[in-house]
């Protein structure tokens, strides 16, 4: 029995849409994943000139990410701690410091794990490197479960 | 977690970060682009200094006074149409943030000579010393030239100007500097700021041998008005602050020598 095989314009389009196809799980599975490689949803919690928090879902667990804005470093000496009003606090951690531990130079985050309050202050020592200063952040945070 | 639910509680949504986008839209919203002086929740929100350079050398001005630059006071000379559009600023200077556009423009048009007999330092009363038998009075320093330094030592530009102001403190305490230190906690107390036996253990770390005020409740520090860490007040001999200013500062640096012209002027006087 003879098979058939797909004209070259019928291959062409089923090509396309392959194409398409590929292309767009790609994209999707490119989304920004903070550590871990998996797309995940992503939530600003809290915002200043200096710092921006964003919570994410990370294999199930919520993780917040401090990121300092353009020319600003956050102080690992002082590491940044969410505040919780059942008491509870998270500190803030990351990697990746300067070599003599002063600044943060990764974005510092604080895992969630066991945390269920929603509501929080968020505290940070930011340094704007051009009047090399340092400044108290202390910010409300709202922590959807 | 669910979209309703963050809807709920007034969450909105930004849109989803993937890499072709992010690199054009960055990380941070236009908003925090701006001007790093934006007060934060609990801000005295009184700004009233400058960088007097580009590099952030710290800096060192009068209260709401002409900069200094190199050694040499000047004022900023600005045309009249441009002075009447920043006049808002200037009106509003001391409560602008320093670090905005409208803090440095409204700082460097304040005339002011060196002449200024500036305000009256308040008095602080800490009671926690620290490299003295006791607590010292402002009014005991009555005749002395007063350098106050805000620091907290778990930050680093504040403790990367200590050598600075060791050899301040080493060239000018018999010449008539009292160079105090006031330790003013960024966190509270659970980061162990308060506590006083660190404070005793980077003063170790730092060979200062000068008097230290345990700040703890932040009072000397809301007194003077101060929001940056470090900060500095110089105080005549007649108790006035004459010349104030925040940031790190090296020896030999612009800054420091700018500092030390400062304390020989008031010395002299």
């Amino acid at each position: 029995m003879r098979r058939r095989w797909p004209s070259p314009a019928g291959f062409r389009v089923l090509s396309r849409r392959l194409a398409i196809g590929v292309c767009t799980l790609l994209v999707a599975t490119s989304c920004d994943d903070g550590a871990d490689g998996e797309g995940i949803d992503e939530l600003l919690i809290a915002s200043s000139d200096l710092v921006t928090a964003r919570l994410r879902v990370v294999h199930g667990t919520r993780v917040v990410r401090l990121d300092a804005a353009p020319g600003v470093r956050i102080n690992a000496r002082l590491r940044p701690v969410l505040e919780l009003d059942d008491g509870t606090r998270v500190a803030f951690s990351s990697d990746s410091v300067t070599a003599d531990s002063s600044y943060f130079t990764g974005a510092p985050r604080a895992r969630l794990d066991t945390v269920r309050a929603r509501q929080g202050i968020l505290r940070a020592s930011a340094c704007p490197a051009e009047v090399n200063v340092c400044r108290s952040i202390m910010l409300d945070v709202s922590i959807p479960r | 977690m669910r979209q309703s639910d963050l809807a709920s509680i007034g969450h909105s949504f930004p849109a989803r970060r993937c890499r072709y986008t992010r690199s054009m839209s960055g990380n941070f919203p236009a908003s925090s682009r701006l001007a790093l002086g934006a007060p934060t929740r609990h801000a005295t929100a009184r700004g009233r200094a400058m960088p007097d350079d580009v590099t952030g050398q710290g800096t060192l001005v009068r209260r709401g006074a002409t900069t200094t630059n190199g050694g040499s006071s000047h004022a900023l000379i600005i045309s009249a149409p441009l002075r009447t559009a920043v006049g808002t600023a200037v009106a509003l200077s001391s409560a602008r943030p320093a670090s905005t556009l409208a803090g440095r423009i409204s700082v460097a048009m304040s005339p002011q000579s060196d002449a200024d007999p500036g305000r009256l330092a308040p008095a602080w009363s800490n009671k926690s010393w620290l490299n003295t038998p006791g607590p010292i009075a402002l009014e005991s320093l009555r005749g002395r030239v007063v350098l106050l330094n805000f620091w907290v030592f778990t930050c680093y530009n504040c403790t990367n100007t200590l050598p600075s102001l060791r050899a301040l403190d080493a060239e000018y305490r018999s010449k008539g500097l009292s160079l105090i230190g006031i330790h003013t906690p960024e966190f509270p107390p659970y980061a162990g700021e308060h506590d006083r036996g660190n404070v005793a253990k980077a003063l170790l770390k730092y060979k200062i041998t000068y008097p230290i005020a345990q700040d703890n409740d932040n009072a000397s520090w809301k007194l003077y008005g101060v929001q940056y860490w470090p900060s500095f007040v110089l105080i005549d001999k007649q108790g006035r602050i004459r010349h104030e200013g925040y940031g790190e500062f090296h020896v030999g640096d612009r800054t420091h020598i700018e500092w030390e012209r400062r304390i020989k002027s008031l010395l002299a006087e």
